[in-house]
């Protein structure tokens, strides 16, 4: 481990994120792995670094080791043109004539529901035999198999994690005269971003992208669904699934409760923090929502742009943008408008775990990095009705990976499947571990897979606990377009800019949005594969 | 005189021989034709409902159960002879399966209540199940009940009552046992030896009173639809293919005994319990009878097949709901549907090539514009012998282009009329993406854009660099000229694309030139200002791209080399000056040349969407029609739209590019 990641992790754990991640319980021992009769070639194409490619292979390999008769072939893909290449690629009508078999499915959705890929649903019933026999769903944490499809296919499975945080530059903020320990509310926050300004114009508050993708998929992206979370997080309770939806479990359902808050649980723990915790994690399990409650909603006006909370988070985030963020922000991506960061110029910024690995490679890079939560917003009162539903924030990110398995034929799935189980066993991992290890390549955040002891070389979080997960909330639909619908999506970027280029105002804006979701509502539900009048009753089976 | 006699005597028995083969191919057509709407003992049932839940054949009665949002939902039956209701049963949900055992109809609705009602449509029962009920199967005989139910694709249930009583109303809880299930069940079967169903993975299950489903064997692909008889299994797939599994004799395993695909699309099947004859059909498309006897098919043929129901006792009547209406179809109809498939192509080029040899010989017999067409016939026919190797080595070229040129112009066009995905669907929506254009303001809003650019890049491309080459032609010294043209061509050698990431960052960025210029020369408002960032000065900024837009001079230079000096000199004896000369000489000269300039930047500009996409991506004010096809294509998954706004720019494009044509055949 080298300097650099020392002083992180010093941080990490002075910031008290030392907690254990809310997985099930462990695996056991080992044995029971297969004696390798299967026969076939699997080929994984998917977008990697090279060191991802080399901890890939070492997973690939120690397969082939229990299955001499299965090759498994690492294809790497360009980054930057995986989607159009899985996208060409899955234009051909027999899907036995193409070669890859594994690969990144979140970007090609349009895709799910077209047996195009495996839904893994059907299979996390089976053993997995490479993980002491146990049934394969249990030995993953519930957000590893998230349903993606809209009648709760899983389409992908996440069990890797990663997470967005908010890093700093510790030494600037000590010249700036702020210490992060005092930023504790979006006002500390703002009155931070002041001091650092006030620095000289050579010193920007915040490093952060305002380009097209950052609002589709980035930094700017994940502000909005943080912050959208806390202001309508009783929206979870309000689309929860009732009796007479049709997608009611009266095993799951009947018993759910909305319990937002940490004082909900004082009566089942005693420790507050694992009270705020079940607070926190409260929608995670045991719940099911109807979509279409979320979507009439929208239509209704009932949430969305033109509700007080959004516009009360909207005046939060105008005490910031544009003043507080670099010269470029509109244009510049990602990468260029983290160039003050680098440079030790940047108060602020925002990223997934993955910076950590970038720090690493950095090692020019001169100050001391700093890590903390999102800090909640406070009402700003300018809206009546503009309070947040809740006064705290949650994580964002969470599970990723998005490995979906191409629908060939049965034969191929089932050695898709048996390889994806050895991957996702204790085994597996493990193999994974010490490649990383070797490599000096860290873990963004724990795997999803029970039952893990992770290298503590590699494992610079340590065991951090989720604070919830913000995208559980369905408001988060709403947070920028209708989901990832394009055209409402484009309508939130171009709105977003324009208010903050001062163009337009948070009524415009408001009314704008609450207009473009009703325009491209028909585009969602068909995105969905919904019928077009699905909203006409909600209860109803919409498919 | 006698001459003319016989030969108009000649000419008109062609012209006999002709209307005769014309009547013969239009015969032939007509029978084609006939034979696609051929349908026997068929009735066409119109409905008002606008949604159908599920229907089933009960003797001589189609029984239809609606699934309206906007209306009382209902079970009906329908005389398949006349289309008269023949009763009808008010139901309290949405009807999402009916099922036909024996004599009585069992409907499930989606409140997860199963009806059963006698075939008069008398109310026998109401039971309640745990799940809304995806499909079920009653062994009346036996008194066995099995019900699939399901939540969602992972949370599903079997629910077997033993000694049902179709007379009686069964709690949700009131059931002999079930079988929890990750795998959702694509349908259930009570057979003789027990209760199976098949998933949307690829097996098939047996239900064990214990609760636990034990997995009968494995099949080959995603199943889609299932149903088992006379110890049968047949399997229907998301791939368009059908299996019929059967009991190994030897070692008691189901194996594989008969596959056939019936297209690529998701597989419907239909059987009536006791009968030897099902049905298959893909989705939308294709429709066929087999024999569970021989495991041939009897007949198939051409439907548009959403829902497929078999008639009681298996006489090959099968039910197809297409737009609203009810069509049965029998064993003749699908051999006249083939045969249509057959005979409609070949009839239908013999008919036109009649058709055409017909309009020739009645011109011919035109009184002089007869031997004007008999003239213009015979030079066509002499001119084509003549240059026959040329036509014979143009031929290649017709293919390759007809191959890769013209045929992805006319899938673009013909997707332009489609719901398309590629590799998924492409349903005919009619004008449906032509509206979508005309409504999307992005598309239209964005044309202004593409005016600007366009106008502005037609400058650039013109006048710059013949002004460029003009100074160039000027110059005495040819090593000076040399250096220019040197200097001048280098910018070119530089990919586009690193061009516009130079001036996107590097000039027009808030860290480039520009804004650091203006702020060194006094001008502190540009410090750190973003030209492509801001509403105001992103289309200008992109405008400038390029400066000074030295472009394809090269082209000019050379024209302007090969104008005649002679010009020149009479020019000079006239008293022009250098822009006289330049206007009156040298442009008209030069013509041809940027004729094709502007008609390559002209397209050119239309098309590129890099410029913008690359830059501001179509914010601030930049979105142009081009980019708009690339986002419906690439993010929005819209290729129906995007191919209809393809259409709008290709009309755009093409008509100035047929005056260019047309202006330089004048010329």
């Amino acid at each position: 481990m080298n300097k650099s990641v020392k002083r992180i992790s010093c941080l990490l754990l002075s910031l008290g994120m030392g907690f254990a991640v809310a997985c099930g319980n462990g695996g056991g021992g080992e044995g029971g792995a297969p004696s390798g009769a299967l026969k076939g070639t699997i080929t994984i194409a998917l977008p990697l670094t090279t060191q991802e490619e080399q901890v890939m292979n070492a997973v690939a390999n120690a397969y082939m080791d229990y299955n001499p008769f299965v090759t498994v072939s690492v294809d790497v893909k360009g980054a930057a043109d995986y989607k159009d290449w899985l996208s060409q690629t899955l234009t051909e009508t027999d899907m036995n004539k193409v070669t890859m078999d594994i690969v990144k499915n979140n970007e090609v959705s349009q895709y799910y529901g077209s047996n195009k890929f495996v839904d893994f649903s059907q299979y996390l019933g089976e053993t997995n035999n490479y993980y002491d026999g146990q049934i394969w769903e249990e030995t993953m944490d519930g957000a590893a198999y998230t349903a993606n499809g809209a009648n709760g296919q899983v389409y992908s499975l996440n069990f890797e994690t990663t997470q967005v945080l908010i890093y700093y530059n510790k030494d600037l903020l000590t010249e700036a005269g702020v210490t992060a320990e005092e930023i504790t509310d979006w006002d500390k926050f703002v009155e931070a971003c002041e001091k650092i300004a006030a620095l000289g114009d050579a010193y920007t508050p915040i490093a952060i992208s305002g380009d097209r993708l950052s609002f589709w998929s980035g930094q700017l992206s994940w502000l909005f669904r943080v912050y959208v979370d806390q202001y309508f997080r009783s929206v979870t309770d309000a689309v929860h699934t009732r009796q007479g939806d049709w997608n009611f479990d009266p095993l799951k359902d009947a018993d759910w409760e909305y319990k937002p808050n940490a004082s909900d649980w004082v009566d089942v723990y005693s420790d507050p923090e694992e009270a705020f915790y079940a607070a926190a994690n409260n929608d995670r399990n045991g719940y099911n929502k109807n979509e279409l409650r979320l979507l009439e909603g929208v239509m209704t006006d009932k949430w969305g742009q033109n509700d007080p909370r959004y516009k009360d988070m909207l005046t939060n985030f105008l005490r910031v943008f544009p003043q507080y963020v670099g010269s470029g922000f509109g244009a510049d991506t990602q990468d260029t408008a983290m160039t003050p960061f680098w440079n030790g110029t940047a108060g602020f910024t925002i990223m997934t775990t993955d910076l950590l690995n970038e720090w690493q490679k950095r090692e020019s890079t001169n100050f001391e990095l700093g890590v903390m939560d999102f800090f909640p917003m406070l009402d700003n009162t300018t809206y009546a009705g503009g309070t947040p539903d809740i006064n705290y924030t949650r994580s964002i990110g969470g599970a990723h990976g998005y490995y979906g398995v191409v629908n060939k034929n049965a034969e191929q799935t089932k050695l898709c499947m048996d390889f994806i189980k050895f991957w996702t066993s204790k085994e597996g991992q493990e193999v994974a571990f010490a490649k990383r290890k070797e490599l000096n390549f860290l873990l963004t955040g724990k795997p999803l897979i029970n039952g893990l002891d992770i290298p503590a070389e590699i494992n610079l979080l340590g065991d951090v606990k989720l604070r919830g997960i913000a995208d559980s909330n369905p408001a988060t639909y709403f947070a920028r377009g209708l989901g990832n619908e394009g055209n409402s999506t484009r309508a939130f970027q171009e709105n977003t800019q324009q208010l903050f280029a001062g163009t337009i105002d948070v009524e415009t804006y408001g009314a704008n949005m609450s207009k473009a979701h009703k325009d491209y509502m028909s585009f969602y539900l068909e995105s969905r594969g919904f019928r077009a009048n699905a909203l006409d009753d909600v209860t109803r089976y919409p498919f | 005189m006698k001459m003319a006699v016989i030969f108009s005597k000649a000419k008109t028995k062609m012209l006999a021989i002709a209307l005769a083969v014309l009547i013969c191919t239009a015969t032939l057509f007509g029978v084609s034709l006939w034979l696609k709407d051929k349908k026997t003992n068929i009735t066409n049932i119109g409905i008002q409902q606008t949604e159908i839940g599920d229907m089933a054949f009960v003797e001589n009665h189609l029984v239809v159960g609606t699934s309206s949002v906007s209306a009382q939902n209902s079970v009906y039956a329908l005389d398949t002879e006349t289309g008269n209701t023949v009763w009808t049963l008010s139901v309290q949900s949405y009807v999402r399966k009916i099922k036909v055992f024996g004599g009585c109809i069992a409907v499930a609705l989606e409140n997860n209540s199963v009806l059963m009602l006698d075939e008069n449509g008398t109310l026998l029962s109401e039971s309640k199940f745990l799940y809304p009920v995806m499909d079920l199967d009653y062994d009346e005989a036996n008194g066995v009940l099995a019900v699939a139910g399901s939540v969602s694709q992972a949370t599903n249930a079997i629910f077997v009552i033993n000694g049902f009583d179709k007379t009686k109303d069964y709690g949700e809880n009131e059931y002999s046992y079930y079988v929890s299930s990750n795998v959702y069940p694509i349908g259930v079967a009570v057979a003789k030896d027990g209760v199976y169903f098949a998933g949307s993975n690829s097996k098939v299950y047996r239900c064990t009173s214990s609760g636990r489903a034990s997995i009968l064997f494995e099949s080959r692909y995603t199943q889609n639809t299932f149903f088992t008889a006379n110890g049968y299994f047949v399997l229907g797939y998301v791939n368009g293919l059908v299996d019929v599994y059967q009991k190994s004799e030897s070692n008691s395993e189901y194996v594989l005994a008969e596959s056939f695909s019936l297209g690529k699309k998701e597989v419907l099947l239909a059987h009536q319990k006791n009968t030897d004859v099902f049905c298959a059909a893909e989705k939308g498309g294709k429709l066929g009878f087999y024999s569970l006897k021989t495991l041939n098919c009897t007949a198939k043929g051409n439907g548009e097949t959403l829902i497929i129901r078999l008639a009681t006792g298996g006489d090959n009547t099968a039910a197809m709901l297409k737009n609203n209406a009810f069509v049965f179809v029998d064993e003749a109809y699908l051999t006249s549907s083939k045969l249509f498939g057959v005979a409609f192509i070949p009839a239908t080029v013999m008919f036109a090539l009649a058709v055409i040899w017909t309009v020739y010989c009645v011109a011919r017999l035109v009184p002089k514009h007869g031997e004007m067409v008999e003239a213009y016939v015979a030079t066509l026919r002499k001119d084509i012998w003549r240059d026959r190797k040329c036509y014979l080595m143009l031929i290649p070229a017709f293919v390759f282009m007809a191959v890769f040129v013209f045929y992805p112009i006319l899938q673009g066009f013909l997707i332009a009329f489609q719901d398309y995905v590629p590799g998924v669907r492409a349903e005919w929506v009619g004008l449906d993406n032509f509206a979508s254009v005309f409504q999307n303001n992005y598309f239209w809003g964005s044309m202004k854009n593409m005016l600007w650019l366009l106008v502005t890049d037609l400058l650039k491309a013109l006048i710059p660099p013949f002004i460029l080459a003009e100074c160039i032609i000027a110059m005495t010294s040819k090593r000076s000229q040399y250096a220019a043209r040197v200097l001048m061509y280098i910018p070119g050698i530089l990919p586009g694309l690193a061009g516009t990431l130079i001036w996107t960052s590097g000039i027009l960025g808030a860290e480039g030139v520009l804004s650091q210029l203006l702020n060194a020369m006094g001008f502190h408002q540009f410090e750190g200002f973003n030209w492509l960032g801001n509403n105001s000065t992103a289309l200008g900024g992109l405008i400038m791209i390029g400066f000074p837009w030295v472009g394809s001079y090269i082209i000019l230079y050379g024209a302007l080399m090969s104008v005649p000096g002679e010009y020149y000199d009479a020019a000079k004896l006239d008293g022009f000056n250098w822009v006289q000369r330049m206007l009156f000489i040298d442009v008209p000269m030069i013509r041809p040349q940027l004729k094709y300039i502007f008609v390559l930047s002209f397209i050119g500009s239309i098309q590129d969407f890099q410029r913008v996409y690359m830059t501001t991506g179509g914010a601030f004010g930049t979105n142009i029609p081009s980019l708009e096809i690339y986002y419906n294509i690439n993010t929005f998954n819209n290729y129906g739209v995007a191919a209809a706004m393809g259409v709008f720019l290709f009309i755009i494009i093409f008509i100035p590019t047929l005056m260019s044509m047309r202006v330089k055949s004048q010329d």
